[in-house]
């Protein structure tokens, strides 16, 4: 990761464009920028592509880019995950149109309530994997409600759908994913046992 | 709550996240970003070498063409023209005299391919030789006046010359076309004052021909004229062009020919590095400039030269140096790119030259024309973090006349068409230029290529 300093100076270089700049904030930011990305599909292609045309847009605008607290290397992330968080958005928006429509016509898997306390001894890793057996609308959703801090007002607008709907969506993959993290935990535990 | 558990959870594995860049990734992203954000560079290297290979490749073909075609002749003194010298004229061979009297036919309507030969006075040449007709034929080319004044006299002596018929047949008659002189020997010319060459004769001189006539006596004998007595008889302001014009050279062998607009005005295409810097240090980066421009020669040293040139301006300068319509707190230094056009107007003065070598020095004014102007700002903000800034501004900024620019330099005239130039030169404004206002210098060599397109062989 880059110091402070550093990321001053390859901010600058990119703003000019320059080649070597560019490749030193890819490789510093790449794996915190794809593990969102990731988080807003399934597929790692899409990842990829979600990626690069996030990292194109901090390119294209980082002339603008104006630290918004005293620690540049932290104003730089957030400024970084918003612009890949909209980035998916748009992705998803081009291709998953009519997903959020059909989903309101699904029926949620009726599994067992998990336990409250059963979240503390899944790691990161497993819900990254649970949030990516979700359907890409509830993934959408919940990813911007719950991890990014969306309101259903901005969610609506930013995908096109109506309050109701985001509501609606979220509460079922909330429900999906509590299901498939008590399975995951329950199949580990039995081949604990 | 659950969502922030699994939201604190996602957020401490992201921080966690430190993945290492794959090649390929990285390769994708390049390829994209050349496609939208191409680096400018390699254009201009392109251009860099695509511009002076073109010229080279030009100029190669244009010094071979001209190479193949005669060589141009040069405007030099006029030396002294190198006629064929007139021969002197041989003495004519007397005529044998006799009872008979030939009679010559002449046809008045020939020029000077045959003469008539008179001899009634030894002393006087009596006999065209016909060797002498082929040298006539050949200065006849070159004496104009001589050909004027032949005919002339001929038409004086047609009409002051009447036939005389023979004594022996009276009855013959001349030919209407063909009027027959026939002088007896040994008779002196009864009238002294037979007209001068080239002079209308007096009434006197009428008289007595007509009182020749009706006795039958025949004329005086008009002194027989061969062309080349014509050309030795003709005043000196008649003499023929070629005599006038060696001596003309050997009285003034300097003359020359007064140059065409054609020698003087030429058209120039320039191409060279260029650098920017404000004040003395901190030089920016070598830029390619390039235009066209025409001149014309005042007088054969000095030469007026007008020209449109383009090129880029990079340069850096300190927050001192930079004055902005609008402030930037705590301005640390500007980098500039500018595209900018200059209209120069030199005057130039030649030196004399050394074969096809010459010196030159100029002076002039320049006018910029900000086309587009960029600039990045480095800063600090109020918690003293570096920060940077862009703007760019079109057609916003035009300085007439603002530059004055200085240069000197080296001629080579391959033929009287083309030249080639190199020019280095300096150039410093008057007042501040672009956005910033800042005082721009300039520094670079120009190669130019000269081509007279309207001068004459």
């Amino acid at each position: 990761m880059l110091s402070e300093q550093e990321l001053e100076i390859h901010i600058r270089g990119c703003a000019l464009n320059n080649r070597e700049s560019q490749k030193k904030i890819y490789g510093s930011f790449y794996g915190y920028a794809m593990s969102i990305c990731h988080r807003y599909t399934n597929h790692d292609e899409d990842a990829t592509e979600i990626l690069n045309d996030g990292f194109l847009k901090v390119f294209v605008e980082i002339y603008r880019f104006k630290p918004a607290y005293t620690d540049t290397v932290s104003s730089f992330k957030g400024w970084l995950r918003k612009i890949m968080i909209y980035t998916a958005i748009d992705h998803f928006r081009k291709n998953h149109k009519h997903s959020m429509t059909r989903e309101l016509n699904e029926t949620y898997m009726h599994l067992p309530d998990p336990e409250e306390d059963s979240i503390s001894k899944i790691s990161y890793e497993e819900i990254l994997s649970a949030i990516k057996f979700l359907t890409p609308g509830y993934r959408t959703v919940l990813n911007l409600f719950i991890i990014e801090g969306f309101s259903h007002e901005e969610i609506s607008k930013e995908l096109n759908i109506s309050v109701g709907t985001s509501k609606s969506n979220l509460a079922k993959a909330r429900k999906q994913l509590q299901k498939i993290l008590c399975q995951q935990n329950e199949i580990t535990r039995k081949n604990v046992v | 709550m659950w969502s922030e558990d699994i939201n604190k959870k996602i957020q401490e594995g992201e921080n966690r996240d430190h993945q290492h860049l794959p090649e390929a990734a990285w390769n994708g992203m390049e390829s994209l970003l050349d496609k939208h954000l191409p680096l400018k560079k390699k254009r201009r290297r392109f251009v860099l070498w695509l511009l002076p290979t073109l010229l080279l490749t030009g100029l190669g073909t244009v010094y071979l063409l001209q190479k193949t075609r005669k060589p141009d002749t040069v405007i030099v003194e006029q030396s002294s023209v190198e006629r064929e010298p007139l021969k002197p004229v041989e003495p004519f061979k007397p005529i044998e005299q006799n009872d008979k009297q030939t009679a010559l036919p002449v046809s008045p309507g020939r020029e000077s391919s045959s003469t008539v030969t008179l001899s009634p006075d030894p002393e006087i040449p009596s006999q065209a030789v016909s060797n002498e007709r082929g040298q006539a034929d050949n200065n006849r080319k070159n004496v104009d006046l001589t050909t004027k004044a032949t005919t002339r006299q001929r038409e004086n002596s047609a009409n002051n010359v009447a036939p005389v018929f023979n004594e022996k047949n009276p009855k013959s008659s001349p030919r209407k076309d063909t009027p027959d002189l026939t002088v007896a020997a040994n008779v002196k010319p009864a009238n002294t004052d037979a007209p001068a060459i080239g002079k209308p004769m007096d009434d006197a001189a009428k008289e007595n021909i007509g009182d020749r006539q009706t006795q039958n006596v025949p004329l005086p004998a008009q002194p027989v004229i061969a062309e080349t007595d014509k050309v030795a008889e003709i005043p000196a302001e008649k003499k023929p062009a070629d005599t006038l014009m060696t001596e003309t050279s050997k009285k003034n062998p300097t003359h020359q020919k007064k140059p065409s607009f054609g020698d003087r005005f030429s058209l120039h295409f320039s191409f060279g590095p260029d650098v920017s810097a404000v004040g003395m240090s901190n030089p920016g980066q070598v830029q390619l400039q390039y235009g066209i421009g025409a001149g014309y020669a005042i007088t054969k040293n000095l030469t007026v030269r007008a020209g449109f040139y383009a090129g880029d301006k990079k340069y850096t300068a300190d927050s001192s140096d930079y004055h902005s319509s609008y402030s930037i707190a705590n301005l640390e230094k500007v980098d500039a790119d500018c595209f900018v056009y200059e209209i120069p107007v030199n005057l130039a003065y030649q030196f004399n030259p050394v074969k096809r070598h010459s010196w030159f020095i100029s002076g002039g004014v320049s006018s910029y024309i900000m086309k587009k102007e960029t600039y990045g700002y480095y800063y600090r903000n109020t918690w003293n973090q570096p920060q940077y800034y862009s703007r760019t501004y079109k057609n916003e900024n035009k300085h007439l006349f603002t530059v004055i620019g200085l240069s000197g330099g080296y001629q080579y005239a391959l033929s009287r068409k083309l030249n080639l130039l190199a020019e280095p030169y300096i150039k410093f404004p008057v007042s501040g230029i672009g956005a910033g206002k800042v005082k721009l210098n300039n520094t670079g060599i120009l190669f130019t290529i000269g081509y007279k397109p309207f001068s004459k062989k």
